[in-house]
């Protein structure tokens, strides 16, 4: 069971050995009590120590804040874009290795792709497994047979890099509770 | 005149009002020095780092829970920066066997830098025993300490901070007093 000193010991650490902060009960306790009373008086010693180490305050300090403050966050939102800006210069370089993006060659067969491929979904909407089974023609069709794979490949890439380089640069410290 | 609260002062910092931000760097400035300082060794780092602290607590107020603490958050959000530091620098540490409060043989590592982060204050072997004393804590405790002492958070704060419920910050705090009372009885 807890002594009474401990129990008010504890107090005078929470109070930092000020006797105003304490209970009436505990204050007549270290009144009538030398061990609590020394602990009181090293309790303020401590505190009154540590007040004194700490450093002066720095204006400098509060200046340098002020002074970036206005373009800190926009610097944050620009690093914050890093991430996506380099996922999409990975998907575009995958895309031209795997000789997807051959500029205008492909884009100007999409009219003509889209609207083959609407053909073949409309004439197999009544059934979906059909419907699904048209849909891997359409995109086989109009796709290399690599084309998926190497569009896999970079989606996964993408995904990579967008973790790693939010890990690196984070936009800022989120709150959370736990450690 | 009434002093406006943390709340009232990131509402308006929220909105954009950097004097509001302003004021609450000036008020919390001297603490988060001295936790950081005391957190890397280093009080010239603990400038730079509480610099930083306060620019990502800017950009990132949007996202503050107002059901918590400005301090509290603030404190976070610099201890997190404080560790990460360590950690990408990989500061070399001292290891130190010590006794604790019970009689245990417990390792301790502070971070070795070479630097005083007490070296504004004039008493200088009060500043080499307190500073030794504090090293010399568990870890755990070592860390309510500074939180309490340096930055000055209440102990409902230091629970929020830590996750931890109040009365295990209050029987840790006290373990760690009554060893910080033996290694400065001498000096206090």
């Amino acid at each position: 069971m807890e002594s009474p000193c401990q129990a008010v010991a504890q107090l005078l650490v929470e109070a930092r050995g000020n006797l105003d902060q304490l209970p009436p009960e505990a204050r007549r306790h270290v009144a009538s009590c030398s061990a609590c009373a020394e602990t009181a008086a090293f309790e303020r010693r401590f505190a009154s120590v540590v007040e004194s180490a700490l450093p002066p305050t720095d204006p400098g300090l509060e200046q340098l804040v002020l002074d970036h403050l206005p373009t800190y966050r926009l610097r944050r939102s620009l690093l914050a874009a890093v991430p996506v800006a380099a996922s999409l210069a990975v998907i575009t370089a995958g895309g031209v290795l795997a000789g997807g993006l051959p500029g205008g060659r492909l884009l100007g067969q999409v009219p003509m792709v889209a609207g083959h491929g609407w053909l073949h979904l409309l004439g197999a909407a009544s059934d979906w497994s059909v419907a699904l089974l048209a849909v891997t023609r359409t995109v086989g069709s109009v796709l290399p047979a690599f084309m998926p794979l190497a569009g896999s490949a970079v989606a996964v890439l993408g995904l990579a890099s967008v973790v790693l380089a939010v890990r690196r640069w984070r936009p800022g410290v989120a709150w959370r509770r736990d450690d | 005149m009434v002093r406006p609260s943390d709340e009232s002062l990131v509402a308006l910092a929220v909105e954009g009002d950097q004097a509001a931000f302003t004021r609450l760097v000036r008020r919390y400035q001297r603490r988060l020095t001295a936790f950081l300082a005391q957190l890397v060794g280093d009080l010239e780092l603990a400038r730079e780092l509480a610099q930083e602290t306060f620019l990502r607590a800017w950009s990132a107020l949007d996202r503050f829970d107002p059901r918590y603490k400005f301090s509290t958050w603030l404190f976070r959000i610099g201890h997190n920066l404080g560790i990460d530091h360590l950690r990408r620098r990989r500061i070399s540490t001292v290891p130190l066997v010590r006794e604790d409060a019970d009689g245990e043989e417990i390792e301790v590592a502070v971070a070795d830098l070479g630097k005083d982060p007490l070296e504004h204050f004039e008493n200088r072997e009060l500043a080499r025993e307190l500073r030794g004393a504090i090293n010399e804590l568990r870890p755990e405790y070592r860390e309510l300490v500074l939180l309490r002492h340096f930055a000055g958070l209440s102990y409902q704060e230091i629970a929020d901070f830590k996750s931890m419920p109040i009365g295990t910050v209050k029987n840790k705090l006290f373990r760690a007093h009554t060893v910080l009372r033996r290694a400065l009885v001498s000096f206090l």
